[in-house]
Order: C-alpha cells, then structure tokens, then sequence
C-alpha cells in the first residue's frame, strides 16, 4: 500500500520514466480507493494540458520581444 | 561588395520581420527571456561580424539559426557544473499530513471548480506567474520538457542531469506549481 505522497512521486516519476511493474500496480490500486488523488491526478493533467499549449505564454510577451529586437537593431546599427 | 550589401540587407530583414521566432526558439530551450534575450544578441552580432565568410550555401535565416543552436549548446555546457542536487522537501511537508495523506484545503476549491471553463484565460495567467517563481534550474528543466517537448535523455544530457534529477524536478517543480495556484486563487477570493 502507498500513501498519496508515494502515488503523486509515482505519477510524475511516470511521466518521465517508465515505472516498474510493481509501482504501477501500486499506483493504479491507490487511484481506485482515494478521490482525493483522482482529482490530483486530473489537475496534474489539466497543467500539463496547459503547459504544452501555452508555453511561449509562459515565458515572454510581445512588448518585451519589440523591445529587445529594436534593442538589437540598434545594437547592429544596420 | 553587392553581395556583402545584399547579405546585409537580408540580415536586415530577418531581425525586423523573423526576430520573435527566433526569440522564442530560445525561450523555449532555455526557459529564461533574459538568457535568451542575450543569446540572440550574441547570435546575431558574432553572425553579423563575420559576414564575410557567409557561404551561401544556406539561407541567411538557416545560417543564424545554426549559430544560435550552438549559442544554446554552449550555454549548456557551461551551466553543467551548476548546482545540480534536490533540496529539501518543503513542498510535500506543506501539501501532505505527516502520514503521506493530502491536505484537502489544497485539493478543494469550490469556486476554482465552479468556474473553471470560464476562468481559464484567469488560470494561465496565474500559473505564468507562478512558472516564474520556479527557481532556474527547474525553469529550464520545465521548458526543455514542456515547451520545447524533448525526451528525458535529450534533457539529461543537455543539462548534464540524471533521469532521476528530471523526475524530481518535475515532481517538486508541480508541487511548487500547485501550492502557488492553489494560494492565488485562495487570495483571488
């Protein structure tokens, strides 16, 4: 038996590398009996979903790259 | 000499017409608009200082893009040798009771549940802002992940890391994600 720290471990860890049989039967048999781990599990989903889909959000905006490509211009001064 | 004009004129073109694409391509590999910021700079004046041993054998466009992929490579390289251990565990002490079980104040959210469908451009912008409260390591080790999709062994060699670092990044890297989302809504309301 695992507790809800050990499955979400578990559920990154998968997302990353394969997991070992018996981790997976671990995992699995967690999310059966604990709702609260079932709704971690569709948040972590939903971040991912939102990670993928909307990363160059994440990182920048568009005044910003203006302002850093007409710093480089005048940097060339071409 | 009309070649070297022509070369410089199409340099011109590229920085004012295709500078966020490569602006991007850098964010995405580096996770860090200042890193990446620098690193175009760098791309772009060394390419612009040797524009006489341009072959063109490629586009001008191909040609920076190859040196900006070595840019990001090098700055690879160099970071190597950073600190590369996991610290302590605070995140799982904050979201879990001492026997493994979640605290369910970060798992409930009434209002977060209700509203989700509407309030997701509300969601992306608090989740930005907590991606940027991700220390830098894990901001890269996200990025190469998440944005740039590469494979685990792509984001352990690039950052001279094990496949258990990675995994233990993104494990407390989402925790540390979670605790903030949850904390700004919390406040949101």
């Amino acid at each position: 038996m695992i507790n809800c720290r050990k499955y979400t471990r578990y559920l990154h860890k998968s997302e990353i590398v394969e997991l070992k049989f018996h981790e997976k039967l671990l995992m699995q048999y967690h999310y059966l009996i604990c709702h609260l781990c079932k709704k971690y599990t569709r948040d972590n989903a939903q971040m991912n979903q939102l990670l993928y889909e909307y990363s160059t959000q994440f990182i920048t905006d568009e005044h910003e790259i203006e302002k850093y490509q007409q710093q480089l211009l005048e940097k060339l001064n071409i | 000499m009309n070649e070297i004009l022509d070369i410089k004129q199409q340099f011109k073109n590229i920085v004012q017409t295709r500078y966020k694409k490569f602006f991007l391509h850098a964010c995405i590999h580096v996770g860090c608009k200042e890193t990446a910021k620098d690193l175009i700079q760098d791309t772009f004046l060394t390419a612009y200082q040797k524009l006489n041993t341009f072959k063109e054998q490629s586009a001008v466009e191909t040609w920076l893009f190859g040196i900006l992929n070595n840019k990001i490579l090098e700055y690879y390289r160099k970071q190597t040798n950073e600190q590369k251990h996991i610290e302590h565990q605070t995140e799982e002490e904050i979201l879990f009771h001492k026997n493994g079980k979640w605290k369910k104040e970060w798992l409930y959210n009434e209002i977060e549940e209700k509203e989700h469908r509407d309030e997701q451009n509300k969601l992306i912008q608090i989740l930005k802002k907590c991606f940027l409260h991700l220390n830098e390591q894990y901001q890269k080790v996200f990025s190469l992940r998440f944005f740039a999709n590469k494979k685990t062994n792509e984001v352990c060699k690039l950052c001279g890391i094990t496949e258990d670092n990675v995994w233990q990044i993104i494990h407390r890297g989402k925790l540390q994600l979670k605790i903030c989302i949850q904390s700004q809504l919390k406040n949101k309301n």
